[in-house]
């Protein structure tokens, strides 16, 4: 990275936290709202063109029937089908599930890869039935880091070392100082006001610090703290999804039949159509949007936990797609 | 304590032993490094002890860890001198915890 790329992105995390600590719920509110969905569709190009080679027709037809269950219990959320925590539960357990569909391919790499994914099945069960709702909270919470994984698996060598780096600072040391309160007294001590006003028409903090604290959590003084952390990350993630894998692309991915993704002429004027649409309703009724909203961040959040899993165990690029197309 | 000493106080411990300990070609980048992980796990070890409720010994054993794996993976250290480097810094500031 030049130097000027370097300022660039050190003045941009340090602006990015001063926000989320200042305003964490503007923060979040608005990025949610304006940047949303753009970065599911971008974070699903990206996985779709790095990891498509690697997903056989088979496995891909697995993958989902399962993304199809979670979005019919998202669907579910929104009519106020069954209880909060039955749902969450469910949801866990069809997580496991999709990692079960990798687990044959984790196993053929060696044991240590197997009992990876069976630890990872072990802890969505064990999650699903003890705190489904806090473990979907953590979950959602931990998903912003997966940029840190892109990273890593996606670069080699000395770009990789520097741009792991970069994520320690960005992704660990700037949340936990956030996380612990030190970055609020600093930005306190410089004057800054760090009260926890609330967007107009998005109702009270209390109805969205649920989004990443856990309910143990929420009502201690700890709570704000980590909304801000989360928040904060919620932003990089944003950043890196949007600004730097697809710059990055598919590198040395081998070329698959990809996704179809639709390419009529009507196609830019009906996603332009549907974020603008979603943007609206984020301002009209936040919490009503959010909800259809996390009906296409589920659906990208789970399917990279076979992916990531998948990637962990190195699959040799492009040994699915020398077998056969996927779906 | 409040909290910026204890941050400050563990640096100012662990740094020396890192650096200490650290090939001599790869000091600086240990030094670097060495403040850059402590800024990572330390906070995050105080929320765990003092607002989760995390039982210490654990907490500790999980940052000698995580502290060891970045040593390994991003500083570039053997596997033998990044136990070692993590298991004496934090062996030495767990030992000091005692103390203050």
């Amino acid at each position: 990275m030049t130097t000027r790329g370097t300022i660039f992105a050190l003045s941009g995390v340090l602006l990015t936290a001063a926000l989320a600590v200042a305003a964490p719920l503007w923060t979040y509110a608005l990025t949610l709202a304006l940047f949303g969905l753009p970065h599911v569709a971008a974070e699903l190009r990206y996985v779709d063109t790095r990891f498509g080679a690697r997903i056989d027709r088979g496995l891909a037809h697995a993958l989902w029937a399962g993304l199809l269950a979670i979005v019919l219990l998202r669907v579910a959320t929104l009519a106020g089908l069954g209880a909060p925590s039955q749902r969450a539960a469910l949801e866990l357990s069809l997580g496991a599930a999709l990692v079960l569909c990798v687990a044959p391919r984790l196993l053929r790499r060696g044991l240590v890869y197997a009992a990876l994914g069976a630890a990872l099945i072990a802890l969505a069960l064990w999650a699903a039935s003890v705190r489904p709702l806090d473990a979907i909270v953590w979950f959602a919470v931990l998903h912003n880091l997966t940029p840190v994984a892109f990273l890593a698996e996606r670069l080699r060598g000395e770009t990789r070392r520097r741009a792991l780096h970069w994520c320690l600072f960005a992704f660990g040391v700037m949340p936990a100082l956030i996380a612990s309160g030190a970055a609020g007294h600093v930005l306190a001590a410089l004057g800054a006001s760090t009260a926890a006003s609330v967007p107009p028409g998005i109702g009270g903090p209390e109805q969205h610090l649920g989004a990443f604290v856990p309910s143990a959590l929420r009502d201690g003084a700890l709570a704000l703290d980590l909304f801000r952390a989360a928040a904060f990350l919620q932003c990089l993630h944003y950043a890196v999804v949007l600004h730097v894998l697809p710059r990055l692309g598919a590198g040395d991915a081998a070329p698959a039949a990809p996704f179809c993704w639709p390419r009529g002429r009507w196609v830019p004027d009906l996603v332009t159509a549907g974020y603008l649409g979603l943007a609206v309703a984020f301002g009209l009724a936040f919490v009503d949007a959010r909800l259809v909203y996390g009906t296409f961040a589920a659906v990208h959040a789970w399917i990279e936990v076979p992916v990531l899993a998948l990637a962990l165990a190195s699959l040799p690029l492009g040994a699915a797609a020398a077998v056969g197309a996927r779906a | 304590m409040p909290y910026l000493g204890a941050l400050l106080l563990t640096i100012a411990v662990e740094l020396p032993i890192v650096v200490a300990l650290a090939p001599r070609p790869m000091r600086r980048r240990a030094l670097v490094d060495g403040v850059a992980f402590n800024l990572f796990t330390h906070p995050l070890a105080w929320l765990a002890v003092l607002h989760l409720c995390l039982g210490w010994w654990p907490v500790e054993a999980a940052v000698t860890l995580t502290e060891l794996a970045l040593y390994r993976g991003l500083t570039r250290l053997s596997w033998p001198r990044a136990a070692l480097v993590a298991c004496a810094a934090n062996g030495v500031t767990a030992a000091l915890s005692f103390l203050f």
